[in-house]
């Protein structure tokens, strides 16, 4: 046998860091100001990891797995509050997301491997920058909130402006709306061109309150709510879907053109993903 | 700090390190614990070849910090076996001829044997979701599936 020195480690070094692991939410935000500028918060570890090992370095690690408030998962007033360090294998397997976001689980069930969902947390996803990550597109659709907090304090921020808030402080939670008559429906068949997330109320046979995310197609995920002239039906979803769909591609920004697809092919791609999705709207009634 | 004390259990045993903060989980099972079934390749947690258990679940010991162990419940591949005895699932694997180079075979075993832990007896389409985690680039993939079938069948 060889000794350890001989053996053969990981290819690539991670710098040296001083490592802090928090009990709490209130002692990750003192830890947070106390190295500001010189810490990072590590959930899941799935892109840390990978960006130490490609030459990324800092001074000091929090560990977040460490506090269990991140991991928890609630709902109170029509609000399901996942914490951020839920993992995706979470989401994909929880009691209250199967009975209260049950889309959500399914498609979380689909995303990475079971390896991957095992580690990776939701809040990761949304801060990791990755345009082609599916947790912000399915955010901006649901029109969830998420919540960061500092010493001074907790900050809501509407998952559709979370671009620029990643120093915001400690993300802690994300606060998904929910009620029955949400639909909640996302396509992934086209990564990493484009990914379409819509959410609606669908209620009585009426579409109302209609949201989308988009993600690939943008540097980082984008959308809001589906402007619609008038009332639409389920009745009449499938009918007007590919114009509705057509004109709110048409009002995004130019999406990439870059080695995956020209700009112009997402756009037309966004809009016809929105189409099928309205239309399956109208067939679930 | 930039060195930890973690002590945690490792295939049934406590044991105990003071490991470098920056340690990755691979390193500190091959290169400190002398346990060399565990298997290096990617380096990116992509391939699964360095797939351990973690309480129960399948992580990449590649993307894992050695003190993310800290009194965790870890188990590899020489875990498996009850002394002489292997387990179902090295048995089928055995069985089924479930390997060329026999690289990744490690981690498929242990992948497996987290699904079948979580799942007695999966079809054959929730073993390949599950499956699809980890790569064989000998592409023996039928092989492996069956064997997985195998092994859920032995356990129920």
């Amino acid at each position: 046998m060889t000794d350890a020195a001989q053996t053969p480690g990981t290819h690539r070094n991670i710098p040296a860091f001083d490592l802090h692991r928090p009990a709490s939410i209130a002692e990750a935000c003192r830890l947070a100001e106390k190295f500001a500028g010189r810490c990072v918060f590590m959930g899941g570890g799935v892109d840390l990891l990978q960006n130490l090992k490609s030459g990324l370095a800092v001074e000091n690690l929090i560990y977040l797995k460490s506090v269990p408030e991140l991991r928890a998962i609630g709902i109170e007033d029509g609000t399901l509050r996942i914490g951020a360090c839920v993992t995706h294998r979470d989401l994909e397997t929880d009691p209250l997301i199967a009975v209260h976001a049950p889309a959500l689980a399914k498609v979380w069930g689909e995303i990475g491997n079971v390896r991957i969902r095992i580690a990776g947390t939701l809040g990761g996803n949304i801060l990791s920058g990755d345009p082609g990550y599916d947790g912000l597109p399915a955010l901006i659709a649901l029109n969830a909130v998420a919540v960061f907090e500092d010493t001074n304090g907790p900050r809501a921020v509407p998952a559709a402006q979370l671009a620029g808030a990643e120093n915001a402080g400690l993300l802690t939670a994300i606060e998904v709306p929910i009620a029955p008559s949400r639909r909640f429906l996302m396509d992934r068949s086209l990564k990493p061109v484009v990914s379409v997330a819509l959410s609606a109320d669908v209620r009585g046979g009426a579409v109302a309150n209609a949201r989308v995310g988009v993600g690939c197609a943008f540097r980082i995920a984008t959308g809001g709510p589906l402007p619609m002239a008038g009332d639409l039906t389920t009745a009449d979803a499938a009918a007007r879907g590919a114009a509705i769909a057509q004109e709110f591609a048409g009002q995004l920004p130019d999406p990439l053109d870059d080695v995956f697809a020209s700009s112009g092919y997402r756009r037309r791609m966004i809009a016809v993903l929105l189409a099928r999705q309205l239309r399956a709207l109208a067939e679930a009634g | 700090m930039k060195t930890v004390s973690i002590r945690f259990n490792l295939n049934g045993r406590q044991v105990s390190h003071e490991v470098p903060a920056n340690q990755t989980l691979i390193d500190l099972i091959r290169r400190q614990e002398r346990l060399l079934g565990t298997k290096l390749s990617c380096d990116q947690a992509v391939c699964g070849a360095c797939t351990v258990l973690v309480n129960g679940q399948p992580r990449a010991a590649c993307a894992t910090f050695a003190f993310e162990a800290d009194a965790q419940d870890v188990v590899t591949i020489e875990g498996l076996a009850d002394g002489d005895g292997l387990s179902a699932v090295q048995q089928a694997f055995l069985d089924n001829a479930a390997f060329q180079c026999g690289y990744c075979t490690p981690g498929m075993i242990m992948l497996a044997a987290a699904l079948l832990q979580q799942d007695p007896d999966p079809g054959e389409a929730a073993i390949r979701r599950w499956m699809g985690a980890n790569i064989c680039r000998c592409t023996g993939y039928q092989m492996i599936v069956d064997a997985v079938r195998a092994a859920a069948g032995a356990k129920s």
